[in-house]
């Protein structure tokens, strides 16, 4: 309404609209994302819209998904740790570009590194997981602790874990902040996540 | 109220451009817009919540009134939440200033509510349906003068008289 009022939410740490992205009906606060595949874009949904590209056929717009399957022991821990990324980065496959993005927790947000494809691939053979991770709604994120877990998670809260360990950041390493924040992130994935069902591969990509 | 055009054309100029930037860009760089624009106005709003302090000391009895009056210096001081007049005095004040123009045509508004997300007036007097226009623009007006993001205006005396009694700005999200 107020000509200003646009400007409210970069002041505010709410930093979430208050109607649906897509049809601009209400929205609750505990709410659905979908993707804009194209523009990698996440946009807040009401659970209708939610529901609606929640299909796999749908191609602009796809419904991250709320579960989490998880890989234990990760398979592919070596070739992983290979591709060089920092505690808490995560890897996507973005249809729109067609290509395998790493997204690194930074001081200033993410920052958004092309894989190599060689190093990447090694990862994609060696576990079932990578392998089945939804282009664009998913990515591939790998916990480090006495057992080396990874999961497939809702991109949504990939992002959010990113946003959560900027506002902690220290120094140059993120620090005990930033790292409490990426343990609080792994507790909640690790209670919500069921085991990968073996054999159930979704997509084939290179 | 006599806004300057150029301030208004600069507010509407950074909604388009966040608009094309947030449609294009990634996640991560939509993040670091959002907190550069945060920073940007944080950074002004300090100074501006210092000049405020300073205009106040000066003691001056006419001052709130040439705050509020000042239409750039009113929206900014209300969007960091530091306007030294409350809401509600602030939506009065703007009526005060269209009454003359809506007593004319046989009308007035006067404010009931404002919520968190709807602001409410209540439209008297004998041409009420056939003003309808004049008392939606001018609750619009008004209603600007909150300073937050306003889903919805009501005016009741409107809906009695058949006509639709809600505006939705479309503006808000």
């Amino acid at each position: 309404m107020s000509r200003l009022g646009f400007l409210r939410r970069y002041l505010d740490d709410a930093g979430e609209p208050a109607e649906c992205e897509l049809c601009a009906g209400p929205l609750e606060h505990e709410h659905r994302h979908v993707v804009e595949v194209r523009a990698r874009r996440i946009l807040c949904a009401c659970d209708p819209c939610a529901l609606l590209f929640a299909g796999p056929s749908t191609r602009r717009f796809r419904t991250i998904p709320e579960h989490v399957r998880r890989e234990t022991p990760f398979t592919a821990q070596e070739a992983w740790d290979a591709l060089g990324l920092a505690d808490g980065s995560f890897v996507l496959f973005g249809s729109g570009d067609q290509r395998w993005i790493a997204v690194e927790p930074c001081a200033t947000g993410g920052a958004e590194r092309v894989l190599d494809p060689v190093r990447w691939h090694a990862v994609w053979t060696r576990s079932e997981l990578a392998r089945a991770v939804a282009s664009d709604v998913e990515a591939l994120i790998v916990r480090r602790g006495r057992q080396v877990e990874a999961f497939a998670a809702p991109v949504d809260r990939c992002y959010g874990l990113t946003g959560a360990m900027r506002r902690r950041w220290h120094g140059e390493d993120g620090g005990a902040d930033a790292r409490a924040a990426l343990e609080t992130f792994f507790e909640a994935l690790g209670r919500d996540s069921e085991p990968l069902p073996t054999h159930q591969e979704q997509e084939d990509r290179p | 109220m006599g806004e300057p055009a150029t301030w208004l054309e600069e507010a509407a100029r950074i909604e388009r451009l966040l608009d094309e930037i947030r449609a294009v860009a990634g996640p991560v760089a939509w993040l670091r817009v959002e907190e550069l624009v945060g920073s940007l106005l944080r950074l002004h709003g300090h100074g501006l919540e210092g000049l405020l302090g300073l205009a106040l000391a000066t003691g001056d009895p006419g001052l709130l009134d040439h705050i509020a009056d000042h239409a750039p210096v009113s929206g900014l001081l209300a969007l960091h939440g530091l306007h030294p007049m409350s809401a509600e005095d602030r939506v009065r004040r703007a009526l005060e200033h269209m009454r003359p123009e809506m007593a004319q045509r046989g009308v007035d508004l006067e404010l009931t509510e404002i919520a968190v997300d709807v602001v409410r007036f209540r439209a008297r007097g004998e041409a009420i349906a056939a003003q309808a226009g004049l008392l939606r623009r001018s609750a619009a007006v008004a209603a600007e003068q909150v300073g937050s993001e306003i889903d919805r205006i009501e005016i009741d005396g409107v809906t009695a008289h058949g006509v639709s009694g809600e505006i939705h700005t479309g503006a808000a999200g």
